[in-house]
């Protein structure tokens, strides 16, 4: 997994891309921090260019979404598509974080 | 039914015929008679034949369509648990249960990652912990090394540097005991540190299992959901199309069923074909008995008055006399007043 943060006023621009999979959990642990620190009220994690995400991925975004709310930020998803988007479908994760 | 008169055999054979023609007249009339009579018998017990079966076939037939119908009732639905579960229903449960394995296996995903993330924490904890020992410990040999000074700056002053030399003495054995303190904090975090990465180990390697039977990924339960979604799909089509066959099937036993109880109906109408018959019989019986009784009045015009009253007396049937009637040039009443008071209507059903 890579990942590259733009910061843009209230909101925070979080591009992941590669594969999102349990091995990458230190890594996805530097965007969850980016989240809790930062000061902006809105987190947009845009999955366009993340091509496969497994169980312990979608629980990554679940515990960034907890922590997004703890802090009380709004956080969505954006660019979901082929695999990534039937795991979300599948998980139906879309009822817990908005998909937009 | 009418009289049968024998011709040919009984004591009627003992009477001499009258005149050739009369006995033409009798014989042929005799056999016509007797010809119509088996005819009408064998017409009728056939007929009764026939009835029987074809409503043993409407029985059949609607026995078909009863099994038919509940089959169509049953193929829609499956026993489960004491109830009746919709096979309409099936894909939609089998999807729940689908998504209910699946949202734990995201619970524990979710779970295993934080756990992870608190014991990384820890671990961060430990490490500055044993960077704060490595701190005493070099402190505590700055000092171990000062007391060593300090009982050589004692030494060296003699009886003045004498309560000196007790606390340098007493301040290298503190250095040894921190020294043994920090020893042991050091085993100790030591063995948090292994237990903890153990753990993150053992963690670890519940995920590489969940990954080689594909819970981790997800694959097979998509894989799953879309073949489950398809041949549920399918199945949900295929009862569809064996409920309208089934269905078809059912109204068209109907319509047999119906069919053969009207064809049972149209032949009870065969009563009518024996009851004309049996007019005629009657009506032959009628100049049979007049010929053989008067055979010297055949030629007689009130012999022959007597004969047409005879045999329109003997029709009962009112659409028969009034045939006979008219051939006769005898005015015949209306139906609604005939003798028998039934005419077309007067048909015996069986």
């Amino acid at each position: 997994m890579e990942y590259t943060a733009d910061h843009s006023g209230e909101r925070l621009h979080v591009r992941i891309s590669g594969v999102l999979t349990f091995d990458d959990h230190e890594r996805f642990k530097s965007i969850v921090k980016l989240i809790a620190s930062g000061d902006e009220t809105q987190v947009t994690l845009d999955l366009g260019q993340t091509k496969m995400i497994d169980s312990a991925g979608i629980g990554m975004l679940l515990l960034a979404n907890d922590r997004a709310m703890k802090e009380s930020k709004k956080m969505s998803l954006t660019g979901v598509n082929g695999h990534v988007a039937k795991v979300i479908e599948l998980s139906k994760v879309d009822q817990i974080i908005p998909i937009t | 039914m009418g009289q049968v008169v024998n011709f040919d055999s009984g004591p009627e054979d003992a009477r001499e015929p009258k005149t050739p023609v009369a006995r033409l007249l009798l014989g042929t009339i005799e056999s016509a008679n007797l010809v119509l009579n088996e005819t009408t018998t064998d017409v009728q017990a056939q007929a009764h034949r026939l009835s029987a079966l074809f409503t043993s076939l409407t029985d059949a037939s609607n026995e078909q369509t009863d099994r038919l119908s509940e089959l169509v009732e049953q193929i829609s639905s499956v026993e489960y648990d004491g109830g009746e579960v919709d096979l309409v229903a099936l894909p939609r449960i089998l999807e729940e249960s689908l998504e209910e394995v699946t949202e734990r296996i995201l619970v524990l995903s979710k779970q295993g990652v934080s756990l992870i993330y608190s014991l990384d924490a820890i671990l961060e904890e430990i490490d500055e912990l044993q960077s704060c020992i490595t701190e005493i410990e070099a402190i505590n040999r700055q000092t171990r090394l000062l007391s060593l000074n300090a009982q050589i700056e004692a030494g060296r002053a003699g009886d003045a540097g004498a309560g000196f030399q007790v606390v340098s003495t007493e301040m290298h054995t503190l250095s040894r005991r921190i020294d043994a303190l920090s020893e042991k904090m050091r085993g100790s975090t030591a063995i948090v540190t292994r237990s903890i990465k153990e753990v993150i180990s053992s963690i670890r390697t519940e995920y590489e299992e969940l990954s080689e039977i594909g819970a981790m990924d997800l694959t097979q339960q998509i894989d799953a959901k879309e073949h489950l979604e398809i041949l549920l799909n399918a199945l949900v089509a295929r009862n569809d199309e064996i409920h309208g066959v089934l269905g078809h099937s059912t109204d068209t036993a109907r319509r047999i069923s119906d069919e053969i109880r009207e064809v049972v109906m149209a032949m009870q109408f065969q009563d009518r074909m024996k009851q004309r018959t049996d007019a005629i019989v009657k009506a032959l019986d009628a100049v049979a008995h007049f010929l053989d009784d008067h055979p010297d009045l055949v030629s007689d015009e009130s012999g022959c008055d007597t004969l047409k009253k005879n045999i329109l007396d003997s029709i009962t049937l009112s659409d028969v006399r009034r045939e006979f009637g008219q051939r006769f040039g005898v005015e015949e009443a209306r139906p609604s007043s005939s003798p028998s008071g039934g005419g077309d209507l007067d048909i015996e059903l069986f």
